[in-house]
């Protein structure tokens, strides 16, 4: 079971599959069972499965029949879910790979609003159907949307960039929609 | 293109696909290609409408696939159909898999519904990548290598 450079940035997984399984859990409607969470990440399928065996046995994850299917899925209530998410978060997934933004000239602040952001907070509520990403900056918009792309293919979502010049984002207030984005949850991808 | 399209069908698109076909494939094929032509017409003048209308290229080229297997779509989502494309074109990079969805979802700004910083090169590049795909649907092939998206200008 192998340790690479995903787990070695956060050195406290037993291995690559654990933040990998919990990821998918946590965002991807399309992966919940251990195979695709496998074909998702490069994985081998018995990876995954004794890591969802791991977590199924602490109460982390439950099983469900879904048609023909088992899928897994998190135990919501489970005391230590927001903390995992937290930890998660900060190994795979948009705050880990959205700081590719950094490289593209121009960009200055790039941060994930909406629904992905409310649930990386903890608020409750369905898998996010897309990753939205406010960049703050004068880049070139197609270095941007080609990153996103890329992430988009990735992920299976829609990551969508919303690019503001730091004079706009700093006057946010007379812009309504930057003002509704900027008033709700905004996490930072840090460099 | 995958030899066989039923694994990609019961696995995106179980209630919607509805085997025994009424239409032949050619005929969804046409119906893309007409709309690619659209598309390629009015991207100057409209690059918002061809967008749209790569986007239909894109969706009857799935609808003409799924004829190839023996089904035809109905109640489809357009989420469902960009899943289905990439499972039977399961050599796109993860850049045409971005732009299948991008386009599946109509935004081409970089705004919410702000035409002033619509890139025309995302337009372009969607356009090519549908002609792409309906070729290699109708050739029963992969799609070719892309291209590759040359590194951003230095300041």
């Amino acid at each position: 079971m192998g340790q690479t450079a995903t787990t070695e940035a956060m050195p406290i997984w037993r291995s690559d599959a654990q933040p990998a399984l919990l990821y998918c859990l946590f965002y991807d409607a399309h992966a919940r069972t251990a195979s695709t969470i496998a074909e998702r990440f490069g994985l081998t399928r018995q990876q995954v499965s004794i890591e969802a065996r791991r977590l199924l046995a602490a109460g982390i994850i439950r099983l469900e029949v879904v048609g023909r299917n088992k899928v897994l899925a998190v135990v919501d209530d489970h005391p230590a879910i927001s903390a995992l998410r937290t930890l998660v978060d900060l190994t795979v997934g948009p705050l880990v790979d959205l700081k590719r933004l950094y490289d593209v000239d121009g960009v200055e602040r790039v941060m994930v609003f909406g629904s992905w952001a409310r649930r990386h907070l903890g608020e409750p509520g369905p898998t996010p159907r897309d990753v939205d990403v406010l960049v703050v900056g004068t880049p070139d918009d197609y270095a941007v949307t080609s990153v996103c792309l890329d992430l988009s293919g990735q992920y299976g979502v829609e990551v969508s960039p919303m690019i503001v010049s730091s004079d706009e984002f700093a006057s946010r207030g007379r812009n309504p929609i930057l003002d509704q984005i900027t008033s709700g949850p905004l996490v930072e991808v840090r460099q | 293109m995958k030899k066989n399209i039923t694994p990609c069908l019961e696995q995106h698109l179980p209630d919607k696909a509805k085997f025994g076909n009424a239409v032949p494939e050619e005929a969804w094929f046409d119906a893309a290609a007409a709309h690619l032509k659209s598309a390629r017409l009015v991207i100057d003048s409209d690059p918002s409408g061809a967008f749209m209308l790569a986007w239909s290229s894109m969706h009857n080229t799935a609808k003409g696939v799924a004829a190839v297997g023996g089904a035809r779509l109905e109640g489809e989502t357009h989420g469902k159909v960009v899943d289905f494309l990439c499972c039977v074109f399961d050599g796109l990079t993860n850049t045409e898999k971005g732009l299948v969805r991008r386009a599946s979802t109509g935004r081409n700004s970089l705004s919410y519904d702000d035409p002033r910083l619509f890139d025309r090169r995302v337009c372009d590049d969607i356009l090519a990548l549908a002609a792409k795909l309906l070729a290699a649907a109708r050739s029963g092939t992969q799609p070719k290598p892309a291209r590759k998206i040359p590194p951003p200008p230095s300041a």
